[in-house]
């Protein structure tokens, strides 16, 4: 009904409108998803099948021999449970510590409020860059020590600041100020009133930096290459991404077919890498729905005051 | 009698919100404020035992005489530059107008569906990305390729991450706009949200079409915001990528695809030689404070293009 009375209005220049933005839109949503579901079609092909290419939207010869191996692997296994633990030690103890400075923050009484903010907001555009930081590093101890993926990010700038802009918009003030005449004391006030009523907030951010850990492998490449025992999925998942790449073997229909009759069961570079690719992937699908709900949420409250 | 309070009695009595910040402040500081003190590394030789500065050993400017008397390093400068600028105005364009066209669809459970499935890519990390991209890309039977060979645009597969040449700039740009398509649009639909839908209705009264009601009602409602978002992003602009650049580079492509960032990451790291790295050190920082440098010039000249086009400073 409505659509009929809008190209009655807008005519045959409308319609054409639509059918050039339904197009791109189409486009977009073919080169988005299209990559994840090719990498899951390989993950689930058998890995020598999958040498000869044309693996699209589907897997050829279903096998499930990729992921055994990925799960039976122990360096693998290892690498996701740190990475498991980062993510769980990490984001919990980031969003303890921003609740904390950002409640103190939103104090209007507080007298270092001014002081305290302008030093955290500059760190979100000076940084003093990958050397320095990594001689810090260094000098602290850190290197080799499963500490350097926790203590250097617990305090991010940004999330201290969309938890204070939160806290003062949507918590009444005059809460805060009664439960201080009735003798609450600081702390009571933040875990008592404050921290119940910011939940949303906390989702976010807690979701946040979640997925921000699970995705890391940068600090693991710098500061723990030569410990494979704190090694992360993803940066176990980049070595062997930077293998097949440079392996790039072009095979042919015999030469493979010889290979499959000598071995029953195998696994290439090329299909374990897709198998990690899509376990490292999952989590993130998993926790998407919430971060839908909750980062659209966040990014406007940080937007509403900056 | 009112006395007025002193700083230090005020300090006293808040002793519990200090003892709910200062510490980590204290960890801001160390993390984010000592790295910024390390540039002095670029006038002081590190000291080989204990690797922090050595002021006896002052060294001037001399490793920034080194840095200009590289190639190398004028390379990474014009690909930072070069990736930077392509990279900004296509994702610039690219995520306004892909806001633009979502905001136009009529069809509300299509516009939710297309935002939650392109803002996805954003959330995985660079190596999952790239696992993806690299197989889409490859020379053996990509799609990519395939695509271009059916549409006739090529004549035989191209390895799109061995070009040493500009073509890896676009490369590098276009898998960034990939990632970061859908999540660069939300702020502007949200601020479309926000247009008073009376505008359209009387615009459209007056005989206005889609597209003229476009570029007189949405985008100049939306100006304050993209003017914001260039001052976010052109200030952070050097400071992305790292991750994805590093994971892109080939040993092939470096006169073409290394950026500053990644250059002082390879002095330091890319020989294989672990006790050079004290003498290393220093000139690699003097290339990580270029990128600063940079940053700086950039946020100046978009400044001044800006009050070129319409009379109004950014900042």
């Amino acid at each position: 009904m409505k659509l009929r009375k809008m190209f009655l209005r807008d005519g045959v220049g409308g319609l054409v409108f639509d059918i050039v933005i339904y197009f791109v839109m189409l486009f977009v949503l073919v080169i988005t998803l299209y990559p994840f579901v090719n990498m899951i079609a390989v993950s689930f092909n058998d890995a020598l099948d999958s040498l000869l290419g044309g693996i699209r939207l589907w897997p050829r010869r279903f096998s499930l021999y990729n992921y055994e191996f990925i799960f039976q692997n122990n360096s693998i296994m290892q690498a996701t449970i740190i990475s498991v633990l980062r993510t769980l030690i990490g984001a919990s103890l980031n969003l303890v510590a921003c609740m904390m400075l950002a409640y103190t923050l939103s104090r209007k009484e507080f007298v270092c409020r001014y002081l305290f903010l302008k030093i955290l907001v500059f760190t979100m555009y000076i940084s003093g860059g990958l050397i320095p930081t990594f001689l810090l590093m260094r000098l602290l101890g850190l290197i080799g020590t499963f500490w350097v993926y926790i203590i250097p990010g617990i305090v991010s700038a940004w999330n201290v600041v969309i938890i204070r802009s939160y806290i003062e918009n949507s918590i009444p003030n005059s809460l805060i100020e009664s439960a201080r005449i009735d003798g609450a004391t600081e702390f009571r006030t933040l875990f008592r009133i404050v921290i119940p009523l910011s939940m949303p907030v906390i989702a976010t951010v807690l979701l946040w930096n979640a997925v921000w850990q699970w995705n890391s492998w940068i600090d693991v490449m710098l500061y723990n290459n030569a410990k494979p025992q704190l090694s992360t999925l993803q940066f176990e998942l980049q070595k062997v991404l930077m293998q097949t790449i440079q392996t790039a073997q072009v095979y042919n229909a015999s030469q493979l077919g010889a290979e499959m009759a000598a071995r029953r069961q195998t696994t290439t570079a090329q299909a374990t890498r897709a198998a990690m690719t899509i376990v490292a992937t999952v989590p993130i699908l998993l926790v998407y729905p919430f971060l839908q709900k909750y980062f659209i949420h966040g990014l406007t409250i940080g937007g509403v005051k900056e | 009698m009112i006395r007025k309070k002193t700083l230090f009695q005020t300090l006293q009595r808040q002793w519990q919100l200090l003892l709910l910040s200062v510490p980590f402040m204290l960890l801001v500081l160390l993390f984010s404020y000592v790295p910024i003190w390390g540039w002095i590394y670029s006038f002081f030789e590190a000291s080989q035992r204990t690797m922090l500065p050595n002021f006896e050993k002052f060294q001037g400017l001399s490793m920034f005489a080194k840095m200009i008397n590289t190639p190398r390093f004028w390379d990474a400068l014009r690909n930072t530059l070069a990736i930077s600028v392509i990279g900004l105005v296509i994702n610039y364009v690219a995520s306004i107008a892909f806001a633009v066209m979502l905001n136009e669809v009529r069809v509300k459970w299509f516009k939710r569906s297309m935002q939650t499935i392109s803002y996805l890519p954003h959330f995985i990390s660079w190596v999952v990305a790239f696992s993806m991209i690299s197989v889409a890309l490859s020379p053996d039977s990509g799609v990519i390729n395939e695509t271009l060979l059916a549409l006739g645009i090529i004549d035989k597969p191209v390895n799109w991450i061995i070009q040493n040449n500009p073509t890896i700039w676009m490369v590098l740009v276009l898998a960034a706009l990939w990632k970061s398509l859908g999540w660069n649009s939300i702020i502007y639909l949200a601020s479309m949200a926000g247009i008073d839908p009376g505008l359209y209705e009387s615009a459209q009264i007056d005989g206005a079409g889609r597209l003229r009601r476009i570029f007189s009602i949405t985008i100049p409602s939306i100006m304050p915001t993209i003017r914001l978002l260039l001052i976010l992003s052109i200030g952070r602009l050097l400071s992305v990528g790292f991750e994805q650049y590093l994971l892109m580079q080939r040993p092939l492509t470096l006169q073409y695809s290394e950026v500053i960032e990644t250059l002082a990451y390879r002095v330091v790291w890319g020989s294989n030689n672990p006790g050079r790295m004290y003498r290393d050190i220093s000139y690699a920082t003097a290339i990580g404070m270029m990128n600063s440098v940079v940053s700086l010039i950039l946020l100046i000249s978009a400044n001044k293009v800006s009050r070129m086009i319409d009379g109004e400073r950014l900042f």
